[in-house]
């Protein structure tokens, strides 16, 4: 609509800027002539293009008279000219700047004024949106600090949130123009950064700040750029120059700041950020530059870190070895910066030989650790590297020789070695090591090649491996789609698994430079010929297909040209419209529709499906009635669901990914479904289906309708509730508190089967004995140690957990005769300090807490459902509850744990420790059996027996 | 000074006697008040209308109105493909469907063709509404929609997924309260969301008794208002009180009444608790009693607890939605669905004199940001922003 009052001042002004950028600044221009506010200009700057830019702009001038058109003189070669020449063409009251590539959201002008009349703001910011291509071609949204715009807020200057210089982009916020022109804000000319600068002043000046949680402006990151190696980038050291720059001429506008407590804060929040952000960024590819990229940067950092308040600005910086990196910048160290770079480079990734001292854990020690300001600068105890196993640790593996053994028209064999760090002993001196070396194109790996290393020795903080591979032969890849496959290294030991990491170097060995080996893809010679290896942007060692003969230089050249989306050929639209296919058969409406199909046809006779906290393990209940399967070589076709990954899960079985097609599939015919929590609601079962609902454990907190959460429920929710529990055929009771408390609760249909949990079984084997001493072998306990475990129940909220009581203080008093097994809820986490290893162990992902019953002496527990089981054991409890108010304030109780509980009651450490201490075996005897006998009637220690002989003994029903 | 609009307000319709159309009505008298040419406009007349005109002295409304269809419109969703090949006259339907909603639709582009856009403005009370003015040719009047439900009740129906549809577009969408603008903004992906609450119908001048011992609870007698979880958590506090003289009183009928006498009977708190029936005298009802009591489920801006503090009630309310806690601003809110704290709290309240004083000393005043003269402000405001 065009505007309707020429004569009126415009609420807003758009300042757009081009340069030779014709073909998308109309419609940038457009996006704002189609904001729903109408009452505004939009001044066109070029900045001398030599393309018809000024036609284009006339076009649109003509079109809608709220278009101006100002070209400059001549070409500014930056953003800065052009803005600010645009400031001084506004007549609007507001001022919005907008690059001729990106565009407004239809919404912005309106919900920019809207905010900043409301507070008579002279800023408004709101989230900027960057828009992505992703790998697969998809168009990718990512907001851009988002933290920032989770709610509205309105602060009275940049001291009420100093992290607000965080933000650094000028164009998604709204200026009064007014307040520009009074405290002559202007983008700084002939430099790289001006948005910096220019977004710190307006902060720093400004009396009334609004930040809106909508998005304003879409930053357009369409281009994808195509994977550079970090050595082949022409960095230029004139852009660390600007930036540095740039930083000391915020710093002096700080200076003027009038509030003297605020300019404080803003210059700690600022110090911060320059650490965890613009030092990361350099740093992270520092290594690969010239030396006199190197020198120089270094030099440049250096003087800039030391005007910062470092001691404040480390102690608050929460990534930590960024912190580490700032200090060794200082300090000079060249090879302490290296391992810096290579873990930043990947954050998981342990570069170094940590070191540890009183109980903190530190990057390097090389004397640093003696003054304050070192230990406070590489204490990297927070990033938790030392807390990891194997597994899941990331150790730095870094390339030290490749040598040619033969190459031939068809082989390439060549010998890599290497070595891989092991700080703080990670992998200990007495296990078995083997290694594999891998080969894998990127994330999305559609083949991998593994191949086995010939020498693996440990060498103390370095393990040093040396293996052969026919690179030909062994890596096939298909051709186009990968043409890259990074080198990864497995290092199995003995029973702490296997840690798999990348293969990483920074400049490789001579050999490598010119190196060339035949290469054979699936897609045959036409697609490329030979291999490369050269180090990718993150520093990894990679195989790369080059392509020698004409016919695959113009096969790849096409390809790499749609796939970066400026070509966008047919090929891109194909490759994309098949990604989104793939998107969309995986969603849900899909899968139910699919489901209903398959129900309709015939069941599988004998088929069960298992899954066991909606498939977060192979335990419970579920695993001990598919063992009862097994020993009785059931002949049945068997499935387990597993949720992330099939560890621990049994091989013999048939494994389905839990909501993958493969699991509708075998949930659909199954004859039987077992499980003890519940298959997804929205799946129905079948009349053919018999559910066997094992349940996970006795109540002693309210459930189902006796809780709020039920109360709560509107009809439809209480409806679709009751049709997931009407599911139900049979349901597994320990006694006839559970049919009082649990299928009451739930208004079950479900025929209770009185026969006790499966899981404890074990509990009541007359070999009970036996299997606990062989278990505390297996698992090493000392024989003249106590072992506790300790199974606290879930805290309203997941994640990590932290118990009233201290573990140090633990290991301190009963180190020598105690070991406590610390299992935290299946939703928490919890991490155990250095000091108190030893004498505390966590055994959270232990699968099966059965054995971890059995394997220990007496349990402590707050109000977990484990009381119930542990006391079939006849072993002594201690009950650890020092936060019951709060923990059944939303929640009752069936019945008061404290009056009835089968052991001592402790709420804090003295208590607590006192009570273990004064522990016998026969402590509280009478009580715990008859609480045994209270809520467990029906144990009998045959219930996967009885439910094998109920429903799978004649091989199905 | 505002200048003189032309103000049309959309509803489903505008003769039942619902929330909506309650709140329409009341605009239309408010907007009227304040100078405006106000056009009601229902899309289908009902069955049994309510006579809205018999509450006017001289029976005629301060605004005009109009409807679209005289009829009730029976919505005919665009069957799936399957039953469109198996029953060909399904699809035949809703093309019928689907010209009668363009005749409506060109109604109202005649009935708004005729305003000058520089000034008038449509008010989409709901989303179902929107559907006749997205095909009706509005001439570029700007139109602000509105939702009269939480974010949360909203996505739980299908009514979400059409706001996002129906709404995007327009320079404004307005929800109940500020969370639920932002909820909109953060979660719903909705980029024009700002937030207007419901005035007050009356002035908040108090009058309510803090000594009557009498509770009050007022509603329809229907699970989503949640009395069931009152005469619980009722009983806990008869229990711990006995030969108290504390009395509950509840305004309202609706289908679940036999079931929740039946309830009071054997929770045996039957003589302390009293079932009023439906009242047209609110205030009246409201003012008989010293705490007002709400269990609700789910609610959108409850025009009761509103109501309530405007005649000087103290109220303990489940805190089920954005709508509650922006009204409740002074009073006692408890999670929902735990009646045993329910219980405590409103017990807590019952035995302190003081505090029950206090509070129903200050809650007129906690609510005098919904006085309409404030309210009727804010729309001002918008209407001129939807204008830039």
């Amino acid at each position: 609509m065009p505007e309707q009052n020429n004569t009126a001042t415009p609420d807003l002004t758009v300042v757009v800027i081009g340069y030779n950028d014709a073909a998308r600044l109309p419609e940038a221009v457009r996006s704002a002539l189609d904001q729903t506010l109408h009452n505004l200009e939009v001044v066109v700057v070029d900045d001398h293009s030599s393309d018809d830019t000024p036609q284009v702009v006339a076009r649109l001038a003509a079109e809608d008279p709220r278009v101006r058109f100002v070209r400059l003189e001549s070409n500014s070669g930056g953003c800065s000219k052009p803005r600010n020449t645009g400031i001084e063409h506004a007549r609007g009251r507001y001022v919005m700047f907008l690059d001729s590539d990106d565009v407004l959201d239809r919404h912005a002008g309106l919900n920019m004024l809207q905010a900043a009349e409301e507070y008579d703001a002279d800023l408004v910011s709101g989230l900027c949106i960057r828009r992505h291509v992703n790998r697969s071609g998809l168009v990718e949204d990512v907001p851009w600090w988002p933290e920032m715009y989770t709610e509205r807020r309105v602060l009275e200057s940049a001291a009420d949130d100093p992290d607000l210089l965080r933000d650094t982009l000028s164009t998604n916020k709204c200026y009064r123009l007014d307040f520009l022109r009074e405290n002559a804000i202007r983008f700084p000319e002939g430099f790289h950064w001006e948005d910096l600068l220019f977004s710190a002043t307006a902060y720093l000046h400004a009396r009334k700040i609004v930040l809106i949680p909508n998005p304003v402006y879409y930053w357009e990151v369409m281009v994808r750029v195509a994977a550079k190696s970090i050595s082949n980038q022409r960095s230029n050291i004139g852009n660390v120059r600007d930036r540095i720059g740039i930083h000391r001429k915020v710093d002096a506008v700080l200076d003027g700041f009038p509030d003297e407590a605020g300019r404080a804060q803003i210059r700690l929040a600022k110090a911060v950020k320059f650490i965890e952000h613009d030092l990361v960024l350099y740093l992270r590819e520092l290594p690969y530059q010239t030396d006199e990229y190197i020198a120089e940067c270094r030099q440049l950092f250096r003087d800039y870190l030391q005007t910062l308040p470092l001691e404040a600005a480390f102690a608050r910086c929460r990534h930590r070895v960024a912190v580490a990196g700032a200090f060794l910048m200082l300090r000079q160290d060249w090879p302490g910066l290296v391992t810096v770079s290579e873990n930043l480079l990947d954050r998981t990734r342990v570069s170094t030989d940590l070191v540890e001292r009183d109980g903190r854990i530190y990057w390097c020690d090389k004397g640093y650790l003696d003054e304050d300001f070192g230990r406070l600068a590489l204490d990297v105890t927070e990033a938790g590297y030392h807390q990891l196993s194997l597994p899941e640790s990331n150790l730095a593996t870094r390339l030290t020789g490749l040598d040619v053994v033969s190459v031939t028209r068809r082989n390439g064999r060549i010998r890599l070695s290497g070595e891989t760090v092991n700080p703080l002993g990670k992998v200990p001196a007495d296990v078995p090591l083997s290694a594999q070396l891998e080969f894998r194109p990127g994330q999305r790996a559609l083949r991998q090649y593994r191949v086995k290393v010939a020498e693996v020795s440990h060498e103390g903080d370095r393990i040093r491996w040396s293996g052969e591979v026919d690179v030909a032969r062994t890596v096939r890849p298909v051709g186009v789609v990968d043409q890259m496959f990074e080198v990864r290294f497995r290092l199995k030991a003995g029973d702490l698994g296997t840690m798999a990491t990348r293969v990483t170097a920074i400049h490789l060995p001579e050999a490598a430079a010119e190196l060339e080996l035949p290469a054979r893809p699936l897609l045959t010679k036409a697609v490329g010929d030979r291999w490369a290896v050269r180090i990718n942007h993150r520093g990894v060692v990679t195989l790369q297909i080059v392509s020698r003969n004409p016919i695959a230089k113009r096969v790849n050249a096409s390809f790499e040209r749609n796939a970066t989306g400026t070509g966008g050929g047919g090929m891109l639209r194909l490759v994309q419209k098949a990604m989104r296919t793939a998107q969309k058969a995986n969603d849900p409406r899909l899968k139910r529709k699919v489901y209903a199909a398959l129900c309709r046809l015939p069941v599988k006779k004998g088929s069960v499906v298992f899954e066991s906290h909606m498939g977060l393990s192979y335990s419970d209940s579920p695993k001990y009635i598919y063992e009862a399967l097994r020993h009785h070589g059931y002949q049945g076709r068997v499935t387990w669901s597993y949720a992330e990954n099939t560890n621990g899960f049994p091989k013999d079985a048939s494994l389905v990914a839990r909501n993958s097609w493969a699991y509708l599939r075998a949930l659909a015919r199954a004859e039987f479904w077992v499980d003890n929590q519940g298959f997804p609601q929205w799946m129905a079962k079948r009349r053919h289906t018999t559910y066997i609902q094992t349940w996970h454990g006795t109540a002693l907190k309210t459930m189902g309708v006796n809780t709020p959460q039920v109360k709560a429920m509107l009809t439809g929710q209480r409806k679709a509730l009751a049709k997931a529990v009407n599911r139900f055929d049979h349901f597994l009771v320990r006694g006839e508190y559970d049919i009082r408390t649990l299928v009451e609760a739930f208004e079950m249909r479900a025929e209770p089967l009185r026969v006790g949990y499966p899981r404890n079984d074990l509990l009541l084997s007359p070999e009970r004995a036996e299997l606990s001493a062989a278990l505390r072998a297996r698992f090493g306990f000392a024989e003249d140690k106590t072992v506790l475990l300790y199974a606290p129940t879930f805290r309203n909220t997941s994640g990590p957990f932290k118990p009233d009581f201290s573990f140090e203080d633990f290991a301190r008093e009963f180190g020598d005769t105690h070991l406590l097994l610390v299992r935290a809820h299946y939703l928490n986490s919890v991490s155990v300090p250095e000091q108190a290893r030893g004498a505390v162990q966590d055994v959270s992902k232990y699968p099966d807490v059965t054995e971890l019953f059995l394997a220990s002496d007496a349990l402590i527990t707050d109000f977990s459902s484990v009381m119930f089981d542990y006391s079939l054991l006849d072993r002594p409890m201690v009950f650890f509850a020092p936060d019951k108010a709060g923990y059944t304030q939303d929640r009752g109780t069936y019945f008061d744990l404290e009056a009835e509980a089968p052991g001592p009651y402790t709420t804090d450490q003295e208590s607590f420790f006192k009570a273990l201490a004064a522990l016998t075996p026969e402590s509280h005897r009478e009580e715990r059996r008859a609480f045994a006998q209270r809520f467990g009637e029906y144990e009998k220690g045959t219930a996967a027996e009885q439910v094998y002989q109920r429903f799978f003994a004649k091989g199905g029903k | 000074m505002a200048p003189i609009r032309d103000i049309v307000i959309v509803c489903n319709n505008i003769d039942e006697a619902g929330g909506a159309q309650r709140w329409a009505r009341s605009m239309g008298e408010l907007l009227s008040g304040e100078g405006h040419r106000v056009l009601l406009i229902g899309v289908a007349g009902v069955a049994n209308p309510h006579d809205y005109a018999a509450e006017y002295e001289d029976g005629r409304p301060p605004y005009r109105t109009a409807l679209l269809h005289e009829k009730p419109v029976h919505v005919v969703h665009r069957p799936a493909i399957d039953v469109r090949l198996r029953h060909p006259r399904a699809g035949l339907r809703h093309r019928a469907y689907l010209s009668l909603q363009q005749e409506g639709a060109d109604r109202l582009s005649h009935l708004v063709g005729s305003l000058d856009t520089e000034n008038a403005v449509i008010i989409c009370v709901q989303v179902f509404a929107m559907e006749w003015i997205a095909k009706a040719d509005t001439h570029g009047i700007p139109v602000i929609g509105m939702s009269h439900e939480s974010y949360a009740a909203s996505m739980a129906s299908s009514r979400g997924t059409r706001v996002k549809k129906l709404y995007t577009g327009l320079p404004r969408f307005v929800a109940l309260t500020e969370q639920d603008a932002s909820d909109w903004t953060t979660k719903g992906g909705m980029n024009n969301a700002a937030s207007m609450p419901n005035p007050l119908p009356f002035p908040a001048t108090g009058g309510a008794d803090p000594d009557a011992h009498v509770c009050v609870a007022l509603g329809r007698l229907s699970q989503e208002k949640g009395f069931d979880l009152l005469l619980e958590a009722w009983s806990y506090v008869a229990k711990a009180r006995p030969g108290s003289d504390w009395r509950l009183k509840i305004y309202g009928d609706g289908p679940d009444r036999p079931a929740l006498e039946a309830q009071a009977a054997a929770l045996g708190i039957a003589s302390s608790v009293s079932f009023e029936g439906a009242t047209n005298q609110v205030p009246e009802a409201l003012r008989s009693g010293s705490i007002f009591v709400s269990t609700s489920r789910a609610e959108g801006f409850p025009m009761t607890l509103l109501e309530a503090q405007a005649c000087g009630l103290p109220c303990v309310a489940f805190d089920c939605a954005p709508g509650v806690r922006e009204i409740l601003q002074d009073g006692v809110l408890v999670s929902l669905g735990n009646t045993e704290a329910f219980a405590d709290r409103l017990g807590a309240l019952m035995d302190d004199d003081d505090l029950r004083g206090a509070l129903a000393k200050a809650a007129p005043d906690s609510v005098a940001r919904y006085a309409p003269d404030v309210i009727a402000l804010r729309w001002e405001r918008l209407f001129a922003l939807v204008h830039r």
